[in-house]
């Protein structure tokens, strides 16, 4: 059965954008959040295989979501989504248990590299 | 990536996102200092950067990324919400809106001014010294060893990848789910995101085979290399060790640095006594102890290194504050930050570089509506480029602005027959003690332009100052400084018996043939050039009529362009320590210090710059 992706991001360009790589290597995209607080909800909800967060959100940056889904599932398979400059922000949501990461602006064949390190 | 597809959508997307940072603006200007909807601003430029780059419109994008920047700055406290900057930020949006439309017009940039971005660089920037690096990682668990074996394993993040460190970070979370790791170098809470070099090694406590640690930690992508040796066998050779550090007090150093050039004298002569006694074991024990000390010094030497960027970093800000003052615009350019040079040069540059880059300021550059009027960019540029070569470091101060006005210069003169149409005479003018051209005495560099104070100090530095200036079109000065200021290479020489030492920085060639008087000057034929000369034997007031015939001369290069030094005898290339003279009144300021020679016959350094502009005054 193909992997559910829960894609999280504040612009519905970025969205739009991540949806379709993923859509076109075969994924199904289960939801889309555009804040923190969304992210939370929908995990709970859709209990996806891989999450993408971008870091820079409203109500609830993409590193405190990381910090909350880790605490209702420290399985969870999420991708952080970065702009350049923002090393300091990923390792922080790396320590908080995020699995990998992908720098901005995105190469279709490197986000689903680290798709498929992470969900096969 | 077929990006036309998601113009449409980038457009809607940015326009949303700028329209509320108009609202959010507008809201500010009704009460400034309140910068609760800074969140919000600092969103919106990221959001529209990290779509820009998207879509591959560099150009917005880099303008985003500095708004975004300075939203940052204000956020941290280091930039306050002032009317000033809600005003620039009205700009921005405008400006950012235009850029929006621009690109998908397909003229990426057309209409983002660089002017502007200047002003937004510099709203932002804090100064010098960069953000500290990121927040502490935790450092691995040392919990006991259950059942397991000890490995070294030792990762290496693929070159050029963005971020490596995040990535080592993966791979050291990835073992952490394999066993126990220890030992981790470097140390997470110790490293410096920016400045990782892509090796992290630690023990792996883990019930597992070599091969099954490394395809787990290949698994988490951008890893090269994964070496898995046995704990027994102790630290693989690649595993990079933390660099420890020990603060030393600087004098500490110099003091070392004095002894450990003592030492080299001591052996030099110990060499030369050797060679006359023709003993090979006490030859090889001399040459032996001659190449470490070499070596002892050599790494003394390094010790003292720091980068450039020590002195050149605080400009920006400098210039900056000055530049306020003035009410004038000014971008800072620096170049050669990462350039190692010898402390004590460092520490000596500061002062004279401080005094150029205020003339420049004050003196060289006009104002944003002079510069227009001239057809120049309104906003004007102080360059400072470090550069170093074999035997010398050059600091290069470069202004783009008016040049020096030859002709106030002359008014100044007063009539007086003035060399001052090329730099070389230009210079020599301005170096005049008091001399002044300023029209006014400015609260920023004092009065005039004080070269004077500046060429000074650099030749007691054994450095030399040059000017290129052109009217219209700026002015620069190079200031160029011996590698280190405690041992000089120099080239020794006789004059009616005694020695003398001319640092080998200041020589450009040597040569030999007869001095010719022509009216009054002592000039030598140097293959096809004719070249002034001077006699160190009167100049240095020697008894007893120079010898006739042929003699052996130095060409040094002068603040006056090329010239020769008549001497006795050429004794060659050595290296001396050379120890300040303590200065009996009357001593000319060209006798710049003494030196032990190899044989313990002392001789005194000499200046030829000072000297020949001292005969020429």
């Amino acid at each position: 059965m193909a992997h559910s992706v829960l894609v999280c991001d504040d612009a519905i360009f970025m969205r739009t954008m991540i949806a379709d790589i993923l859509t076109q290597a075969g994924y199904v995209v289960a939801g889309e959040a555009e804040s923190g607080v969304e992210a939370v909800q929908r995990y709970q909800e859709l209990k996806p295989d891989l999450v993408t967060m971008d870091i820079v959100m409203p109500e609830m940056g993409g590193i405190d979501a990381v910090r909350e889904i880790i605490k209702l599932d420290p399985e969870a398979r999420i991708l952080m989504c970065s702009a350049m400059g923002q090393q300091a922000l990923v390792v922080e949501a790396i320590q908080a248990g995020a699995k990998d990461f992908v720098v901005k602006p995105f190469q279709p064949a490197r986000v689903l590299e680290a798709v498929q390190r992470l969900v096969g | 990536m077929d990006t036309a597809k998601y113009a449409a959508l980038f457009l809607s997307d940015s326009q949303e996102q700028l329209r509320q940072c108009e609202s959010v603006l507008a809201e500010w200007e009704g009460a400034p200092g309140d910068v609760s909807g800074v969140d919000e601003l600092f969103r919106a430029f990221h959001t529209i950067k990290g779509m820009a780059a998207t879509m591959g419109y560099a150009r917005l994008a880099a303008f985003a990324h500095d708004a975004e920047s300075l939203l940052e700055a204000v956020r941290a406290g280091r930039t306050s919400a002032t009317p000033e900057l809600a005003a620039l930020l009205v700009e921005v949006v405008d400006a950012v809106s235009a850029g929006v439309e621009d690109a998908v017009a397909g003229t990426d940039g057309r209409r983002l001014r660089a002017d502007l971005q200047e002003r937004l660089a510099l709203a932002a920037d804090p100064g010098p010294g960069r953000r500290g690096a990121g927040p502490p990682a935790p450092v691995a668990s040392s919990a006991g060893i259950v059942g397991g074996r000890g490995w070294w394993v030792a990762v290496r993040v693929r070159r050029g990848v963005v971020m490596p460190w995040a990535r080592a970070l993966l791979a050291l979370r990835r073992a952490e789910a394999l066993g126990t790791v220890t030992d981790v170098a470097p140390s997470p809470a110790l490293v410096d995101p920016e400045r990782f070099d892509g090796r992290l090694a630690f023990r792996l406590d883990a019930a597992l085979d070599p091969a099954d640690i490394r395809a787990a930690l290949l698994e988490v992508g951008e890893i090269t290399e994964v070496e898995v040796g046995d704990g027994a066998s102790g630290a693989l050779e690649s595993v990079p060790r933390v660099r420890q550090e020990v603060r030393v007090a600087r004098e500490e150093l110099d003091r070392l640095l004095t002894e450990v050039g003592e030492l080299v004298v001591a052996g030099n002569r110990l060499a030369s006594v050797v060679d006359q006694r023709g003993d090979p074991v006490l030859e090889s024990l001399a040459s032996d102890l001659s190449r470490w000390t070499d070596a002892v010094h050599h790494r003394v030497l390094q010790a003292r290194m720091a980068p450039a960027s020590e002195v050149l970093d605080r400009f920006p800000r400098v210039v900056r504050d000055l530049a306020r003052e003035l009410g004038k615009s000014v971008r800072v350019e620096l170049v050669g930050r990462e350039i190692e040079l010898d402390r004590s040069v460092l520490d000596a540059i500061g002062d004279p570089l401080l005094h150029l880059v205020r003339n420049a300021l004050d003196h060289g550059l006009e104002s944003s509506a002079e510069r227009t009027a001239a057809g120049k960019t309104p906003q004007g540029l102080i360059r400072l480029a470090a550069r170093r070569d074999r035997s010398a470091v050059e600091v290069v101060i470069a202004d783009d602005g008016r040049g020096i006005d030859r002709d106030r210069v002359r008014q100044r003169l007063g009539g007086e027959a003035l060399a001052a149409d090329d730099d070389l005479g230009l210079l020599q003018v301005l170096a005049r003690p008091g001399f002044s051209t300023a029209a006014a005495v400015s609260g920023v560099s004092g009065r005039g332009v004080g070269v004077d104070a500046v060429i000074t100090r650099v030749r007691s530095l054994g450095g030399t100052l040059q000017l290129h200036t052109v009217a219209g079109e700026g002015t620069e000065f190079v200031l160029r400084l011996p590698l280190t200021l405690a041992v000089v290479p120099a080239l020794v020489v006789t004059v009616a018996e005694e020695r003398y030492a001319v640092p080998l920085a200041r020589v450009a060639e040597t040569g030999g043939g007869v001095a010719e008087d022509r009216e009054g000057r002592l000039v030598v034929s140097f293959r096809d050039e004719q070249l002034p000369a001077t006699d160190l034997r009167v100049r240095l007031g020697a008894e007893g009529p120079s010898p006739g015939g042929r003699r052996p001369f130095l060409i040094v290069v002068a603040d006056t362009g090329r010239q020769a030094l008549v001497v006795d005898q050429l004794l060659g290339r050595q290296d001396l320590v050379v120890t300040p003279l303590d200065r009996p009144l009357g001593t000319p300021a060209w006798l710049t210090g003494a030196a032990t020679m190899a044989d313990g016959i002392p001789a005194l350094l000499i200046d030829p710059t000072a000297l020949l502009s001292a005969e020429a005054a």
